[in-house]
């Protein structure tokens, strides 16, 4: 039970690094320096071109929005997560996600994201969106944003910490190999974990775009 | 669960210096990769639809020269047919014309032919004619032919005295020499008419059939059974030419 709270590495005054640090950080280092590497070598970035053209066309399906700026945030995030939900495979390493510190920083990026590409699209006609339809939604649309934030962190925190719970108690209970099964299922929804933490992202931000684009420019529907 | 404001900050430090490496190192160089093999793709999809757009221009060029050639073949055809048809008529007039001139050449060799034949014909059957008849005549009563023919000879004498007279001898030709009565006869006819004897140089000729034949000088007076049947052949000859005339 021990490995499902985060254990402190080094103390440095008031900092404390947990593994959570240094393993989030390694990961960052392997992707960016192996795929900065793979981009370099012929064979290896043909294949990264024709995945990084099926995952934007994905994105690009998914919203009626430009999704360009918004695709390496989306990416990374996929990339990321997926890497950091899968490392907890490894025997002596624990998933940084199981740390709710990652998954709401996480959160708190794509929550700032929307807000950034609805300023960068409409400047500050965004924010009426806030006051929208009336002014007296403005605490709603904000406990909103923020139980939207908060849900993010939570959904992504709640199920990798969960699956390496079980895996846990199971492995405890019944020896080395029963967890099998549920670390190759636990694969799975690390995948789809990543998956639904990334589309949420573009969903949201879209979202926040598209608000601001309606009310900029309104479709003959909504007059 | 608990939450660490470190590691929360150091995450999202963390996070968004993720993001913008890979993007600077890793997304924006597939990202310029994939534009420039779209733009590559692009520039050969435009250079394939020029060329397609060129290739349907030579197809519409060709497709005009092979019309030209089709209209060219169908007036060159229809100039050889009338032609050919013009050819066929000339030919068959020729034809009509050379097959009028042979079968009229040929009509004439066959009415040659034929009136050759017909002339054969005709003088077989009154050279067969007269041979009969005189077969028949000298069968029949070579006697009393050959006294008529001698008393015929003697008219004859006192009919044209002329010849007879000065006249020194007469050759008198006979199918045979044992009808003295007959030589007699013409020998006084033509002491009568001469005013003297006229010696009488007797030859004999069976060929004549009966009657006798004179000569004297380029005279000549025949009454034989030949030189009658040679009289009547001129005359059926004669008369058949009259005829067929």
């Amino acid at each position: 039970m021990d490995a499902m709270t985060p254990t402190t590495v080094l103390t440095v005054g008031p900092l404390v690094i947990t593994d959570t640090v240094v393993t989030s950080a390694a990961l960052s280092l392997l992707l960016a320096g192996g795929l900065s590497l793979a981009v370099r070598m012929e064979g290896p970035r043909e294949a990264l071109e024709v995945v990084y053209e099926t995952l934007e066309g994905t994105l690009r399906d998914m919203v009626t929005v430009d999704v360009t700026p918004i695709v390496p945030l989306i990416l990374t995030q996929w990339a990321f997560i997926a890497a950091a939900n899968l490392v907890g495979v490894l025997p002596i390493v624990a998933s940084p996600t199981r740390d709710l510190s990652l998954t709401a920083a996480l959160a708190v990026i794509s929550l700032g994201a929307g807000h950034v590409y609805g300023f960068r699209a409409h400047g500050w006609r965004y924010l009426k969106s806030y006051v929208s339809p009336n002014p007296l939604m403005l605490p709603f649309n904000i406990i909103g944003e923020l139980s939207r934030t908060v849900a993010l962190a939570l959904r992504l925190f709640g199920n990798v910490a969960s699956g390496e719970l079980i895996g846990a108690i199971v492995l405890s209970l019944a020896g080395p190999l029963l967890p099998v099964p549920l670390m190759l299922l636990g694969l799975i929804t690390s995948v789809v974990q990543a998956y639904i933490f990334g589309v949420l992202t573009l969903v949201f931000t879209a979202s926040a775009m598209q608000v601001a684009a309606d009310r900029t420019h309104p479709t003959p529907e909504a007059t | 669960m608990t939450f660490d404001l470190t590691t929360f900050l150091f995450e999202l430090v963390d996070f968004l210096v993720l993001v913008v490496v890979l993007w600077r190192f890793v997304l924006k160089p597939l990202s310029a990769g994939i534009a420039t093999r779209r733009a590559a793709l692009r520039a050969s999809m435009d250079d394939t639809a020029a060329r397609f757009a060129e290739a349907e221009r030579f197809k519409a060029e060709l497709e005009g020269r092979s019309k030209a050639l089709d209209e060219l073949r169908d007036q060159i055809m229809g100039e050889a047919t009338a032609e050919a048809a013009s050819e066929r008529a000339r030919i068959l007039a020729q034809a009509r014309e050379d097959a009028a001139s042979e079968r009229s050449r040929v009509q004439t060799l066959l009415d040659a032919e034929r009136e050759a034949a017909l002339a054969w014909v005709r003088d077989e059957a009154v050279e067969r004619g007269t041979e009969v008849a005189g077969k028949l005549l000298l069968s029949l009563a070579p006697a009393a032919a050959h006294g008529a023919l001698v008393d015929r000879l003697v008219a004859e004498i006192h009919a044209r005295p002329a010849p007879f007279r000065g006249a020194a001898h007469v050759e008198l030709t006979l199918p045979g020499l044992d009808d003295a009565g007959g030589v007699e006869r013409i020998r006084a006819a033509l002491a009568e008419v001469a005013g003297k004897p006229v010696e009488l140089v007797l030859r004999e000729d069976r060929a004549i059939g009966a009657g006798a034949v004179l000569r004297v000088g380029d005279h000549r007076f025949d009454a034989s059974v030949a030189g009658q049947l040679e009289i009547l052949r001129d005359e059926a000859r004669r008369h058949l030419d009259e005829r067929e005339a």
